[in-house]
């Protein structure tokens, strides 16, 4: 279960407080506390882990100056999420100034069923998700993870509603074919392990 | 589609509570990063308890020597005396000098004759009642001094006081009326707190503040103009410059994208250097070429001595002497006849320096924006002048001789430059900005000598923009 709920909400709301007057104790409970979780979030967002390691520690800069800011209303969890996601985002947007391909193409999508996933670990997941292409991996993560509409992808991103939809397919594309050749690979290996 | 959905929500659920331990300096760097923040914070306010502190010391200049300038005002009757009109007929001056003289005789006793009346007057003796005859003994003795120095200013001392003692009364039930300063600051008080609601709420757009340090070195020069009878007697105008460095704080503030208003503390040099050349140049001074050694570059020129005070004519203006300089000769002709009868030579450099603290108003426009900034900058400084020295500089070294007379406190100069700033981090820039300066007005109050010194510097500092 999510650790911060075994401490109650009050008691999260003073280690917040401390950590905005400038406790470092405080602080550092307060990234024991969601570092693993939000260092998982940079990871899918990122190209690999020393990008990720970058991001979640520009990310925690933002949350510590900005925590004044925070109004004890929503999960506390999303906000700094959201902190993560934009850090990522900002440095995507840094990084890849120059995309003026518009892709609106459209891919065959191969069959897919769930239960395939189950045979591979998330490490591997995000090793996969990590090798797409920049944009398909921003407009995957924003839609299947954070749930943001293709408009707001767009937004977000500077790019059309279209090329959003047409990267989401792409993306998924790529991943089902990889997911299918890891799996395939496991097939053969469980074969010669029999 | 459905196959879609489903695909995503097998990798939402399979990575939502995704989890990985990152590395252990991570915080280290997460701490470092927030300490190197509050730091830059401190700076800011560092830097803008400086600037402040800045413009204070900028108002409080401009207003200490904008008083002592008009302090100065009443003393240009006794200035007038040596001007160069009077000084072309030095026969007359020995009648001339005796009567202003006299005038001012006149008017040392009364002043002096006043402030012992009104140190009577405010004895204790004196201000119990209206009988004179209690104080007058210490008023006697008052006047008694006075009179040993005038006798005649008496009568008009004692009707005086009488006037001032009737007035006292009246000036005592006027301030009964007097509202307290407590009344005053609670009506006050409404306005003065609407007044720092609107400042505190003041729009907050993408402008910003520039904090810049610079030194220049720079070359000074003039362009100068005489009346005929002062440059009759004047050394040879001067063709030198003076090579100097100055310097100063700027503070900038944007006000958009292109446009920043600037203001600072700058320190500069200006004056002129008259050398000595190989001819005699005053023709008519009457030391003789001829004991001039042959080898050697003379400095010569006129001079007037009179009431004990030896005065030249120079490019900036009128120098007075406040000694003889050291290996110079003056030739006195006792006779006196025509109107330049003295004389000073010596070998060596004339040189005239006015140090100035210049407050800026600037405009600058940023031309071109891109790693290397190109700016344009005009606009005008408010020139105090600070110092005010003659030298000579001849075999026994440079000797201050004296200061330049009828030189006006407050000046205006126009200063017109291109800047080209170069980022070095995120906040610091290196600037270099050649710069020209021109005084709008004649320095010299001398309506004979119209100085306008100039001064070109490359001004090359640091800036700091938060």
């Amino acid at each position: 279960m999510k650790e911060h709920l075994k401490l109650g909400l009050e008691e999260l709301k003073d280690i917040i407080k401390q950590s905005a007057s400038g406790d470092v104790r405080a602080q550092e409970k307060l990234y024991r506390m969601f570092a693993p979780k939000m260092f998982g979030v940079c990871m899918r967002y990122a190209k690999d882990r020393t990008e990720a390691e970058d991001n979640l520690q520009d990310g925690f800069v933002n949350v510590f100056t900005n925590l004044k800011k925070f109004r004890h209303e929503g999960s506390f969890e999303g906000w700094v999420r959201r902190i993560m996601v934009n850090v990522s985002l900002s440095k995507y947007r840094k990084q890849h100034i120059l995309y003026p391909v518009e892709d609106v193409g459209k891919y065959e999508t191969q069959s897919f069923t769930g239960n395939i996933l189950e045979k591979i670990s998330a490490d591997e997941l995000i090793n996969l998700i990590q090798e797409l292409p920049p944009r398909y991996r921003m407009v995957f993560n924003l839609f299947v993870m954070e749930g943001l509409s293709h408009q707001e992808i767009g937004e977000a991103m500077k790019i059309t509603e279209g090329t959003s939809k047409s990267n989401l397919a792409r993306a998924r594309d790529i991943l089902k074919r990889k997911v299918e050749k890891l799996y395939g690979k496991r097939k053969t290996n469980a074969n010669y392990t029999a | 589609m459905k196959e879609d959905k489903n695909m995503d929500n097998a990798f939402r659920d399979k990575l939502e509570g995704f989890k990985a331990e990152p590395p252990a300096y991570l915080w280290d760097g997460i701490q470092g990063q927030l300490a190197a923040q509050r730091r830059k914070k401190r700076i800011a306010l560092y830097s803008w308890v400086s600037v402040a502190a800045l413009l204070v010391l900028a108002f409080l200049a401009g207003w200490y020597f904008n008083e002592s300038a008009e302090k100065q005002v009443p003393q240009m009757a006794e200035t007038e005396k040596v001007s160069p009109e009077e000084k072309s007929n030095i026969g007359e001056q020995g009648g001339i000098v005796p009567e202003k003289d006299n005038q001012q005789m006149d008017l040392e006793p009364v002043a002096s004759e006043q402030f012992l009346a009104e140190a009577g007057k405010r004895n204790p003796e004196t201000q119990q009642s209206e009988e004179v005859t209690s104080g007058s003994e210490v008023d006697e003795g008052n006047r008694m001094l006075a009179a040993a120095d005038l006798e005649f200013i008496q009568p008009i001392e004692i009707s005086e006081i009488k006037i001032l003692e009737g007035e006292q009364p009246t000036g005592l039930s006027v301030k009964s009326e007097l509202v307290s300063a407590n009344q005053i600051f609670t009506w006050d008080q409404p306005v003065m707190n609407r007044n720092e609601q609107q400042f505190s709420a003041a729009p907050k757009n993408k402008t910003g503040w520039k904090f810049g340090l610079n030194v220049s070195p720079g070359y000074s020069s003039y362009s100068a103009k005489h009346g005929s009878a002062y440059s009759s007697n004047m050394t040879r105008e001067a063709d030198n410059g003076n090579t100097n460095l100055s310097g100063g704080v700027s503070v900038q503030y944007k006000t958009g994208k292109r446009v920043s208003i600037e203001s600072g503390v700058y320190y500069a040099q200006n004056g002129q250097q008259t050398g000595s050349s190989p001819q005699l140049f005053g023709n008519r001074a009457q030391m003789d070429y001829a004991s001039a050694p042959v080898n050697k570059n003379y400095f010569n020129t006129a001079v007037t001595l009179a009431d004990n005070r030896m005065a030249m004519n120079s490019t900036a203006g009128v120098i007075d002497f406040e000694g003889v300089p050291k290996g110079a000769e003056i030739a006195a002709n006792l006779e006196s006849f025509g109107s330049y009868s003295n004389s000073l030579l010596t070998s060596g450099e004339l040189s005239q320096v006015f140090d100035f603290v210049e407050i800026p108003l600037y405009l600058r426009y940023l031309l071109f924006e891109s790693k290397m900034d190109v700016e344009l900058v005009g606009g005008v400084n408010a020139g105090l002048v600070v110092g005010n020295n003659a030298y000579i500089d001849n075999e026994y070294g440079v000797q201050n001789i004296g200061k330049t007379r009828d030189i006006s406190t407050v000046n205006v100069s126009g200063t017109v430059g291109v800047g080209l700033n170069y980022a070095v981090g995120k906040n610091l820039s290196l600037a270099v900005e050649p710069r020209f300066s021109y005084y709008l007005n004649s320095i010299n109050r001398n309506p004979e000598v119209d100085f306008r010194p100039y001064r070109v510097g490359v001004y090359t500092g640091l800036y700091y923009e938060f």
